[in-house]
């Protein structure tokens, strides 16, 4: 493959960023009136929808904490490629689905709701590189509109490194390139690790970078996406507050 | 009325981000707004609530909400949630199972509640034990699918609710409309049972499970014996207009549910009034245009 420059000798990537710049991220939570919580989450031109119900009743032998299930779908018309994908059983998507599960499983306060399920679904309708973290952001901000207790906020973020450089939040172009990627997802306030997925090898000084980065642009993300959730929340307050008042006044 | 039909798809998207514009930004009141992980600002000892949790030395939110204190007690209110229940609570549920001695029915909470066959009144009034017959006779009080009203009667340890229905207020609901809404939009109050001025019965769940009937003792002087048949007799009498006010009702509600406006008998007439005013039919009222402007005005009346 004839390899285009991917950084420019001005310092910028092939959309315009630089390096440690993260797209812009536009989230949308509660767009979905009959789930119990859901996210419309751009980053860039990678667009995700994330759909929660529960926790609700678990038909199956009880448990004593709550079980999750999460199930990741990309649409077909998500990408240029034209392979056959999108279905359920694609390899790629439960891995996906089932690293979801295994990172809200982690932070999900699941003792609260013994006896119960969270049902997770994800549709990715535009891929456009780091729909894996797209989607944890997705899904993290549904929890919260879902007001399912949980640990910490969950924030992801990619980071990836190609002609010396270390870049954050990839591309799909970006994506291509054989150089090694790193998606991380973290907890926004300890800034523990709940996730981490490399591609091909990194030797440890850039593995240790690429961590770095990763979490600066985890940190990036999670201002924006917290800021959104202060305006949504507020505006429903306002909204609930504004007429009950004048109910009683009446 | 304007005639364009909405061509945008994403009503629901629209209605939120166009709320900004009206609501003053007067928002934040005294309370603290936290999403989960957020430190909780506060003195030490104090009691930790629901929607808390102790990390490390810091005291931090689990869900997104306004910090609520209550002397020492320092809790964190979900926006939106499922319904938790409190005992007291007046409920609307669907029959989703029966099972040995036992109703499953479905409260909008994060498990079945449970209706035992002890805690009904069997028909007729009488007090007596549960025979063998009663529990062969289960699904002829309540089937599956069925509507009921009941109260939390006991909460278990793990959360599971137990429901009651022993009284005669409650029981099996027929002949009206179910509709469903966010719980948090329902607050708890002395009176669940409302008549209101329109002539029509609501009964406003906690759980955010609303059914709205026309209350037959009340709307028609009725013998005895036509009150033995009351299915048949009302289907008969049913009144247009009064059919046609409880659907004008259920989709105020909607409209309130829709915008996350309080659910209360006078938010509800509210709306209600203003569509009489404006002469908005019912089947019109649901379209995104005209509940956008229904909405303005009711906050515009709400400003004077």
């Amino acid at each position: 493959m004839p390899r285009e420059e991917l950084i420019s000798p001005d310092g910028l990537r092939t959309d315009g960023r630089r390096p440690l710049e993260v797209r812009k991220i536009t989230c949308r939570m509660g767009i979905l009136p009959r789930a119990d919580g859901s996210c419309h989450l751009e980053m860039g031109n990678t667009i995700v929808l994330a759909t929660v119900y529960g926790p609700r009743e678990l038909s199956l032998r009880p448990s004593s904490s709550g079980i999750i299930r999460c199930e990741y779908s990309m649409a077909t018309f998500a990408s240029t490629d034209r392979r056959r994908r999108g279905k359920k059983s694609d390899r790629n998507s439960v891995e996906i689905a089932s690293s979801i599960k295994k990172t809200f499983e982690s932070v999900l306060l699941t003792d609260l709701f013994p006896n119960s399920r969270v049902d997770i679904f994800i549709q990715v309708l535009q891929a456009d590189g780091g729909e894996r973290s797209a989607a944890i952001n997705a899904v993290s901000i549904a929890m919260v509109n879902a007001g399912i207790p949980m640990k910490d906020l969950i924030v992801s973020c990619s980071a990836g490194y190609m002609e010396n450089t270390t870049v954050m939040d990839l591309n799909n172009i970006e994506t291509i390139v054989r150089e090694p990627q790193l998606t991380i997802a973290i907890y926004a306030h300890s800034e523990k690790v709940a996730m981490a997925h490399l591609e091909s090898k990194a030797s440890f000084e850039i593995f240790e970078n690429l961590m770095a980065v990763a979490k600066n642009g985890c940190m990036q993300v999670f201002d924006v996406l917290h800021s959104s959730i202060e305006k949504y929340s507020l505006r429903l307050v306002a909204s609930r507050d504004s007429i009950s008042t004048m109910g009683s006044r009446a | 009325m304007d005639k364009q039909k909405t061509q945008d798809a994403s009503v629901f998207v629209r209605s939120f981000e166009q709320q900004e514009a009206t609501l003053a930004p007067s928002v934040a009141k005294s309370s603290q707004f936290v999403a989960p992980g957020d430190d909780i600002l506060s003195q030490e000892n104090v009691v930790r609530g629901h929607g808390t949790m102790v990390q490390g030395t810091r005291l931090t939110s689990t869900v997104a909400g306004l910090v609520e204190r209550v002397n020492k007690l320092v809790a964190v209110l979900p926006i939106r949630a499922r319904y938790s229940a409190e005992v007291g609570d007046v409920v609307v549920g669907r029959i989703r199972d029966v099972v040995s001695r036992r109703w499953k029915v479905d409260v909008n909470s994060r498990q079945d509640a449970v209706l035992l066959l002890s805690a009904v009144n069997l028909p007729g009034g009488v007090q007596r034990r549960r025979t063998y017959e009663d529990e062969l006779k289960m699904r002829e009080f309540y089937d599956q699918d069925d509507l009921i009203s009941a109260e939390v009667q006991e909460l278990k340890q793990d959360g599971l609710i137990m429901l009651h229905t022993r009284s005669l207020k409650y029981g099996k609901l027929e002949n009206g409309i179910f509709i469903s809404v966010t719980a948090q939009l329902v607050k708890r109050s002395k009176k669940h049972f409302h008549h209101l001025p329109c002539g029509i019965d609501i009964i406003l769940g906690n759980n955010g499970y609303v059914w709205i009937y026309i209350d037959e003792t009340t709307a028609y002087a009725e013998d005895e014996e036509e009150r033995t048949f009351p299915e048949k007799k009302k289907s008969a009498k049913s009144n247009i207009d009064q059919t046609l006010s409880a659907i004008r009702i259920r989709n105020s509600i909607y409209i309130l549910d829709l915008y996350f406006l309080s659910i209360q008998p006078e938010t509800i007439m509210l709306i209600y009034e203003q569509t009489i005013q404006k002469e908005i039919p019912v089947q019109h009222m649901l379209r995104p245009d005209i509940m956008n402007d229904i909405y303005r005005r009711v906050m515009n009346t709400k400003e004077m």
